[in-house]
């Protein structure tokens, strides 16, 4: 540990763990206005449509004074997105996917309301179905979104060197193609909204499960047509997110927001597990072509990519998922000739968008798979040839940028994942004894790869049943957002003159825990303890836009904000006690333990809350706002070449499991996750996010899987959408190997999302190296491990049928 | 089909006229605005909802976690409902401090249902260790910290509590001296005992659109067609009396829960595993709720207890105002979901024999995810084996039929032989005759029927190596 930090890097519980454990944190739906009405929305039960007419003469009928709300209530935007204005807040000329709403019935019963809503008849024209992505480029195939010359919705190209000679002079070329699955966040708690007309012309105030409440603001103002400033978001406490409420979040604000000025009474929108899962984006699938141009010696001189991500019914985020996806698509290897194109393409599937990854699980999955096929090939072993080829300082990425600025310690972190799991010997042990009814697995080409096949006559002595593996993969992570978008944020520090203080910054708390490390970082540099910190609670009124909390950038976007807060604080400190104490311009002061000192004289002191009231009586202001905004990046769209981001973090996961040959089951004995996070801020806080994100991604090599059939998704709750439980993962592994970079607060860069990304891959090669099996499909089944294919069910039926 | 219900919901005495089919989780979120206890999915596999229900027994309380989203406010009648703001006071219970110091919240959202479990466990266990606390929060996900943090914190003070060696589940003082419960626990038993003494006796005869046990299955089902029928409740009180043995037959209330039943000191007694086995089935909260009776009535053709219970070739007593008759378990069900049961016939009794010294029982199970999920197949074999000839065969096997099915054939070509691999070979690949999988969600057709073959043969393994040589199997 750094002796030189009070608290940063130390295990800091968290502020809000108290109303947590006895259930008085109030999410969303805990929180009720006097007169609240429900809305429930009006879907028709088909994929692809034209809207020909709405008809509420029936549900009329029934219930005269019946509150209907549609897009004809909409004074401002019909339609939203990021980049493409392409998503409706009430559907009204087309059905594109099942989640669409054609209106909402607003009343006081939600059960009433949900059977007066098959009362409304809605006549359409069914299309043709598209749930093909390989398909919607195709000439003939639907369109989508008719205002759109075609069902592409972004394409990145990335060229770098010469691929084709790179090919022509390798010694061998490997080539192999992957996909991965539809997935859901999963978030426990469901998504709510709450939105409050507010007395005279003040505006609207909408409290909810919110995960980006500018972003929210910005949809509502516009839906309404409005001023930002007459939208207030107000974030509850966040029941998980990881991406996922974002612009299903920001639809049903939006819907909420139109109802309730139209009847002037607060409105509650309350999703049940199957409305969520069935209307909320989820992660993209992706089919992932590499091509890779070797030599014998190991180093990797050609790769060529192609990636196609289905995007589903809406635009979304998908242009900005798949742009992090054409960054990193090669992985952490200095490449000299890279040919990627990646696409992401309409159907007519549930839209996909943010989910913590954000682009990069898929690729790691297929880029890290590949390079253990390649190094067995050469009868390496995994980590000798990510040695060969993975990034040192003063490598160059995919995208041609010079890694330089930051500790490029990928090699360390892959070093240390060796030592602490004893990798090379444990792979090679387990390698050698991988037969199967007789056959050596590793010497059976993938064109004899039926001979694995187990046969109604095959059966395995028990004894030996249960096979070990272990695996590795490693990844590099371009920080924040790049070159997507403008990247800055704010931090609001009021040290009160008792010496306590407010904090608040314009990221938010979505359970991760960043008001915790946010505190942390001004109680460090005020040399106080965090309790003395007062988080306030996220009001888009109260604080400049920051951007979104996405991209693991809120340590390090909003804890740079939060330290330059602080920095203006203690400088302000430092010249008035310099002044009162009559001191030299360069002395210099010791913040620690609620105590100031001048540095080489600890018997000059005052209490920080002494300094405070002094100050305050000296008309000192003891608010300050910092601003933290990222260096410039760039990218060039046509050539895919430029510094995406301007800082990285590196990861290794090292998987250990075992599967039962007879029955396919896997079993996960250890993740060993070594991460670079830059500079840890809170280790509790971090060991959080490995556990959760290790577990996450876990559930993404093995068991998560959304499948639809005709674009209707069949796992709606969680009997059929299997996350881990706390018995499916034995152990994890924390382990951190900090590196020094100039950016954020004293470094701390990102965490979160490098922590899921790995998992998938590393299982995958665990698995690979227990069986001899490569798996090229995403979730790795059990059913697929025995029969080596995947049958997808017809029809579902709920509960144990 | 409103009711008058009288219980106690934390420190408070509660006489509520309901709908019997409300869930406990509206009632306590809506009528009494107790937010603390979460809703995530409505059907039993997230455990947000977590609440304790305390049944009196005897002069003592006992308490087991619950899912409060499958649990009618009928079932509440005469119980102690605790939910998070019953466990709190001015100090943070060992679990919640524990929760804080070692991380085991983030989002939070999650947090009061694990509370909820864990202290369901301290408060049922009477040896505390590790596994068992797992296995009680079994049903609980967690989506933010992987549960590793949840369970260092569960390590910790179960640790904590061995070393004070003083923790004693049936001692309530002990309790809450060490900050397991509040101190208003010590007077729920003298509460419930008021309550107690107005509560109706159940008639078996009367009819209802919805006979209901436990009700962890319709629930997912059809609880809006409940909120509308007329429901008659059919469960019991105690738990303890539900499995009695008479002369040679083991004998099951039909309104016995999974729980009842493992932890049956009759069933371990001759089933040392079943404890292991019953982990398999649901969660510990599914398994508090879930009858042996519902669980045959269902039909469905991957219940785990049904095909234990096929396997143990066990009789089902059905009766009805005018008769009662037995049935045989294994001709019970006629076709998907159908049963030979006349509509106004209640199964009241399940019995088999004792099993012998020479009896070898064995159950197997494969899910896509290995704990808290549906079998894709599952199987049970029970197995009398006389001087290596094997005298008697009852095995089972599950979601490779319409219904759960019992392998007669199977059992016919291992009558009378010699345990040997041919035998055993010949008698699986009979076994693999009389099975129609199909493919659905569970896997397909293919993957079924080799996981059958393989299951099968690990019941002859596992149930004598010392007859079934390794060897053969090769």
């Amino acid at each position: 540990m750094d002796n030189s930090f009070n608290i940063v890097g130390k295990a800091v519980i968290r502020q809000d763990a108290l109303e947590k454990v006895t259930g008085r944190a109030k999410f969303a739906d805990d929180i009720n206005e006097p007169g609240q009405l429900y809305g429930v929305m009006v879907r028709v039960p088909t994929v692809h449509a034209t809207i020909d007419e709405i008809d509420y003469s029936e549900l009329l009928r029934v219930k005269p004074d019946s509150i209907i709300v549609d897009s004809t209530d909409i004074k401002g935007s019909k339609k939203i997105g990021a980049i493409r204005q392409d998503q409706p807040i009430f559907s009204f000329d087309k059905i594109v996917t099942p989640g669409d709403v054609i209106a909402m019935l607003v009343g006081e019963s939600e059960d009433e309301l949900k059977s007066l809503s098959k009362k409304v008849k809605i006549k359409f024209t069914e299309l043709p179905a598209l749930t093909d992505p390989t398909r919607s480029l195709e000439p003939n195939a639907p369109k989508i979104h008719p205002q759109y010359e075609s069902n592409l919705i972004v394409h990145y190209p990335l060229r770098k060197g010469d691929v084709e000679k790179g090919f022509k002079e390798s010694d061998f070329i490997h080539e192999e193609t992957y996909t991965t699955q539809l997935v859901e966040h999963a978030y426990i708690e469901p998504e709510t909204v709450l939105a409050i007309p507010l007395e005279g012309n003040k505006g609207i105030k909408i409290i909810g499960s919110i995960q980006n409440p500018f972003t929210a603001r910005k949809v509502v103002a516009s839906v309404l047509n409005w001023p930002l400033t007459k939208v207030r978001i107000v974030q509850a406490e966040l029941g998980g997110s990881f991406g996922g409420k974002d612009d299903t979040m920001n639809i049903l604000s939006a819907r909420a927001a139109v109802a309730a000025l139209k009847i002037g009474k607060p409105i509650k929108i309350h999703y049940s597990r199957e409305e969520s899962i069935l209307e909320s984006y989820k992660r993209h699938p992706y089919i992932l072509k590499y091509k890779v141009g070797c030599m014998k010696n190991g180093k990797i001189i050609a790769m060529k990519i192609d990636i196609l991500a289905d995007g589903g019914a809406y635009s979304s985020m998908s242009p900005f998922v798949t742009w992090r996806s054409v960054v990193q698509a090669t992985g952490p290897y200095d490449i000299e000739n890279v040919w990627t194109d990646v696409r992401a393409v309409y159907t007519n599937n549930p839209y996909t968008g943010a989910m913590r990854g954000f682009g990069s699980p898929q690729p790691i999955f297929a880029q890290e798979s590949i390079m253990d096929e390649i190094a067995i090939k050469l009868n390496l072993t995994p980590d000798e040839f990510r040695r060969i080829n993975g990034f040192k300082a003063g490598s160059f990425t995919a995208s041609g940028q010079k890694l330089e600025n930051h500790d490029v310690n990928l090699l360390d972190v892959l070093d240390t994942a060796i030592k602490e799991t004893n990798f090379t010997s444990k792979w090679k042990e387990y390698k050698s004894k991988t037969s199967f009814n007789g056959y050596q697995l590793d010497k059976i080409s993938d064109t004899n790869a039926e001979q694995l096949i187990l046969k109604k006559k095959d059966y395995i002595n028990p004894n030996k049943l249960l096979w070990k593996g272990i695996g590795l993969s490693i990844s590099y992570r371009g920080c924040s957002l790049g070159a997507e978008g403008i990247d800055a944020a704010e931090a609001y520090l009021s040290v009160q003159n008792d010496g306590s203080a407010y904090l608040l910054s314009g990221l938010a708390e979505n359970g991760q825990g960043m008001r915790t490390t946010h505190s942390i970082i001004a109680a460090e540099v005020l040399g106080i303890s965090p309790d003395k910190i007062y988080y306030l609670e996220t009001d888009t009124g109260l604080i400049p836009d920051s951007g979104p909390t996405v991209a693991s950038r809120s340590t390090l976007m909003g804890g740079g904000a939060v330290k330059a807060a602080s920095d203006i604080l203690r400088n302000r400190f430092e010249d008035f006690l310099r002044l009162e104490w009559k001191l030299k311009s360069q002395s210099e002061f010791i913040f620690k333990d609620g105590f100031v000192s001048v540095n080489g004289n600890p018997q000059q002191k005052i209490s920080f809350s002494d300094l405070c009231s002094l100050a305050y009586k000296n008309g000192i202001c003891l608010a300050a706002i910092g601003w933290y905004k990222s260096p410039e990046v760039n990218w060039d769209e046509h050539t895919g070449q430029g510094s995406a981001y301007f800082t990285y973090v590196y990861g290794c996961q090292v998987a250990e499991v075992t599967v039962n040959i007879g029955t396919g089951q896997v079993y996960i004995d250890k993740i060993t996750a070594v991460h670079n996070p830059g500079k840890v801020i809170n280790l509790l806080g971090a060991e959080g996010q490995v556990y959760g994100g290790v577990t996450q991604g876990a559930g993404y090599g093995l068991w998560e899987q959304v499948t639809t059939d005709g674009g209707k998704i069949r796992e709606l709750n969680f009997d059929q959408y299997l996350i881990p439980t706390a018995k499916d993962l034995k152990e994890i592994k924390p382990v951190f190997v900090e590196g020094k970079d100039v950016y954020g607060a004293w470094g701390g860069k990102s965490l979160g999302e490098p922590t899921l990304e790995l998992t998938s891959a590393a299982i995958a090669n665990a698995i690979r190296n227990a069986t001899g099996k490569r798996f090229y499909n995403l979730p790795i089944n059990l059913e697929e491990l025995l029969l080596r294919r995947k049958l997808f069910p017809k029809d579902l039926k709920r509960g144990s049928s | 089909m409103f009711k008058t219900i009288t219980f106690i919901c934390n420190q408070k005495k509660i006489e509520a006229t309901l709908h019997s089919a409300t869930t406990v989780l509206d009632y306590l979120r809506k009528h009494q605005h107790l937010t603390g206890t979460k809703e995530g999915c409505r059907e039993g596999d997230c455990g947000a909802c977590t609440v304790l229900v305390g049944t009196l027994s005897g002069k003592k309380v006992k308490y087991q976690n619950v899912n409060s989203c499958l649990l009618p406010i009928a079932q509440a009648e005469g119980k102690h409902i605790v939910t998070i703001e019953g466990l709190n006071s001015s100090d943070l219970s060992i679990i919640q401090q524990s929760f804080v110091d070692e991380g085991g919240t983030q989002c939070g959202f999650c947090t009061p249902g694990f509370i909820v479990s864990l202290t369901g466990y301290l408060l049922s266990s009477n040896n505390y260790n590790l596994d068992d606390a797992v296995d009680s929060i079994g049903g609980n996900v967690c989506r933010c910290t992987g549960h590793t943090t949840i369970k260092r914190a569960v390590d910790k003070i179960i640790n904590e509590l061995s070393v004070k060696n003083s923790a004693d589940s049936n001692n309530l003082s002990s309790l809450i001296n060490l900050g397991i419960i509040p101190k208003y626990f010590e007077e729920i038993p003298k509460q419930l005992t008021e309550i107690k003494k107005k509560i109706i006796s159940l008639e078996y005869e009367q009819r209802a659109d919805f006979l209901i046990a436990g009700g962890t299955d319709l629930f997912v089902q059809r609880e809006d067609d409940l909120l509308k029928s007329n429901i008659k409740f059919f469960f019991g009180e105690n738990g303890a009396d539900r499995i009695w043995i008479d002369g040679n037959q083991c004998c099951i209330d039909a309104r016995a829960t999974v729980s009842n039943f493992g932890d049956s000191e009759i069933i371990q007694k001759y089933f040392p595993e079943m404890t292991n086995f019953i982990r398999l089935f649901g969660s510990l909260p599914i398994r508090n709720r879930a009858t042996i009776g519902g669980n045959i009535i269902n039909a469905s053709p991957i219940g785990d207890m049904t095909i234990i219970l096929l396997a143990l070739n066990s009789t089902l007593h059905l009766q009805n105002n005018k008769a009662t008759r037995q049935v045989s378990l294994k001709d019970f069900f006629t076709g998907y979901k159908t049963l030979d049961k006349k509509e106004d016939e209640i199964l009241t009794k399940i019995t088999f024999d004792i099993p012998k010294q020479n009896n070898f029982f064995n159950f197997e199970k494969v899910a896509k995810r290995i704990h808290l999920d549906i079998a894709s197949v599952n199987t049970a074999m029970l197995l009398t084996v006389d001087d290596r000839i094997i005298t008697q065969a009852n095995i089972s096997a599950g979601g490779v039929s319409p219904i759960p099915l019992y392998l007669s054939e199977m059992r016919k070509s291992l009558l009378g032989k010699k345990v040997s691999e041919e035998n055993i070979s010949e008698a699986i690949e009979v076994a693999l005759s009389e099975i129609s999988p199909i493919t659905d969600v569970r896997g397909s057709e293919e993957y079924k029927t080799l996981l059958l073959r393989q299951l099968l043969l690990a019941h002859f393994y596992k149930l004598s190596p010392e007859i079934i040589q390794a060897e053969i199997l090769l």
